[in-house]
């Protein structure tokens, strides 16, 4: 027990000077534009159709779920006001959030991971580039600018989920419905949910390459990194939305 | 007058280490004060028992491991405790061909090559590098691999991939961390083979760690053991194979 707490503290310690170097390097060049690009890329390509599932899911499901106890209180012209606010507000960023730890957290540390285990980190070193700019840098600036987008993809797609729901037993034209939404959104909704939705990308990324830039040798640490990547990234989003939430109440 | 007496001299050591130390964790001493020297285009064969630490040492000339103590020159310069950006200009002059290749999964064997030539020399233009890169792949006869990714390469096909990526730069000095281990023995001659052939076209110096005998044989012109964080033992291939000492014996059986 006691073991475990000094490993998890001096875990997060090295965590905390990894994102210290991360900090202290960005802005300083050269900056390795093309392979920033590369990866926002590969990180939506790979995300994009989960994404779309779970949003189109969400929404359907949500106003499927929500409808009768509106109906029960005569107020189901809110269906689509509710559904849009929850799904903005929480539902998408946290969902979204999730599976890009998954899917995004875990594949950056294998493949670091990998990389530091075949030298090939250290065969970049040798060939003159910075491996923590190249590697490290790219890929936390990528999570960090593309899971918000992802998320905004998220939330229109579980709109839409919700218009279908809805759809299924009134009719209601889709210019209506989404007149409706925007009728009930204001801003005070979407600026704090997008806010944390940025922070969850920069943690995304910066446990997934923490994690597998500093894989020990040895091919079981690759694996080993990718399932405490995901766990701490799942972790760390979930801490990162109350601390918001209890923010955004505070402030308004 | 002066600058003649002195270039030669400083020219003529390609590297020098004095009293390299490291040690790992708490006590787990790996090197224990290292003192070693490779002259213009000499082959230095190391050799030693897994984990004595021989790859630790290459890593540390290479600027990849921090030593605990000791100096290392390259190329008569000091370059213990200097800036990574610092290194990164003598690095050019060197190479070094990883025990795993260490290709770059991701990237096209065209990728790989043009990647440390555009890290060293930014300015290079296009026409250049696409003519070095086939130079090189050609040098190690595999120019038809050009637009392959390195998982559709067998471990030899890895090995000779490298090695065009590390004479790409020209290197003055190529540090080769057991380039014929994991290879049967007849591609493992073909690679010695093609060490022989580098160090006599570009007379590059070179350090060569390996378990191979027969490698050994063929491209040394001095070998080194390590032994206990030490140099053990000293000489050429030839004066070493006939050691009455049993532990080197050990070594050529
Ligand atoms: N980064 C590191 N962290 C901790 N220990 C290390 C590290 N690198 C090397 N070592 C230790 O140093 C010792 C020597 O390792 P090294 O890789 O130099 O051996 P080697 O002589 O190259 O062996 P082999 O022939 O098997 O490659 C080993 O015991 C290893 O555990
Ligand atoms: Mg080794």
């Amino acid at each position: 027990m006691f073991i475990q707490i000094r490993s998890g503290l001096s875990n997060a310690g090295d965590f905390i000077q990894f994102t210290g170097r991360f900090f202290k390097e960005v802005l300083r060049p050269p900056y390795e534009f093309k392979e920033f690009i590369r990866q926002c890329f590969s990180i939506g390509n790979r995300s994009l159709p989960l994404v779309a599932i779970t949003g189109f899911i969400m929404g359907l499901v949500l106003t499927i779920q929500t409808r009768p106890t509106l109906a029960a209180f005569g107020a189901e012209s809110w269906l689509p006001g509710m559904v849009s606010l929850s799904l903005i507000r929480e539902i998408s960023p946290v969902i979204t959030a999730l599976i890009c730890a998954g899917k995004i957290s875990s594949g950056i540390a294998a493949e670091l991971g990998s990389m530091k285990v075949t030298e090939q980190i250290d065969a970049m070193e040798v060939s003159g580039a910075d491996p923590f700019k190249y590697l490290v840098i790219t890929r936390v600036l990528a999570t960090t600018f593309m899971i918000p987008l992802l998320v905004v993809f998220a939330d229109c797609i579980g709109i839409y989920g919700g218009y279908l729901g809805m759809n299924m037993q009134s009719g209601i034209t889709l210019f209506r419905y989404v007149a409706k939404v925007f009728e009930a959104l204001s801003f005070s909704d979407i600026i704090p949910a997008t806010l944390k939705t940025f922070l969850f990308g920069f943690f995304i990324g910066m446990i997934g390459s923490h994690k597998g830039y500093t894989a020990s040798s040895g091919t079981e640490s690759v694996g080993k990194a990718a399932t405490s990547a995901v766990v701490a990234a799942s972790l760390i989003i979930f801490i990162i939305d109350m601390m918001a939430v209890q923010l955004t109440s505070l402030l308004t | 007058m002066d600058t003649q007496t002195t270039s030669p001299a400083t020219n003529d050591t390609v590297v020098k280490t004095r009293g390299l130390r490291k040690s790992f964790g708490e006590g787990h001493v790996v090197l224990d004060g290292i003192d070693l020297e490779v002259k213009t285009s000499e082959n230095l064969v190391l050799l030693g028992r897994s984990g004595s630490g021989k790859s630790v040492i290459i890593k540390c000339i290479a600027g990849l491991i921090e030593p605990d103590e000791g100096e290392i020159f390259l190329f008569g310069e000091p370059v213990s405790g200097i800036s990574n950006d610092e290194m990164n200009k003598y690095r050019i002059r060197l190479g070094f061909l990883f025990q795993n290749s260490a290709l770059y999964d991701s990237m096209t064997v065209r990728e790989n090559l043009k990647f440390p030539l555009k890290r060293h020399h930014p300015v290079l233009p296009s026409d250049e590098i696409r003519k070095r890169i086939e130079e090189s792949l050609e040098s190690v006869g595999l120019p038809e691999t050009i637009d392959l990714m390195p998982s559709e390469l067998s471990g030899g096909m890895c090995k000779r991939i490298a090695l065009a990526r590390t004479i790409i730069m020209k290197p003055d000095i190529i540090l080769y961390d057991e380039p014929t281990t994991g290879l049967d023995t007849i591609t493992a001659r073909e690679i010695s083979e093609l060490i022989v052939s580098i160090q006599q076209s570009t007379k590059c110096a070179s350090i060569i760690i390996t378990h191979d005998i027969a490698c050994a044989k063929l491209t040394s012109d001095r070998l080194l053991i390590l032994q206990d964080g030490k140099i053990g033992a000293e000489g050429s291939f030839d004066e070493l194979s006939e050691s009455k000492e049993p532990w080197v014996k050990a070594f050529f059986n």
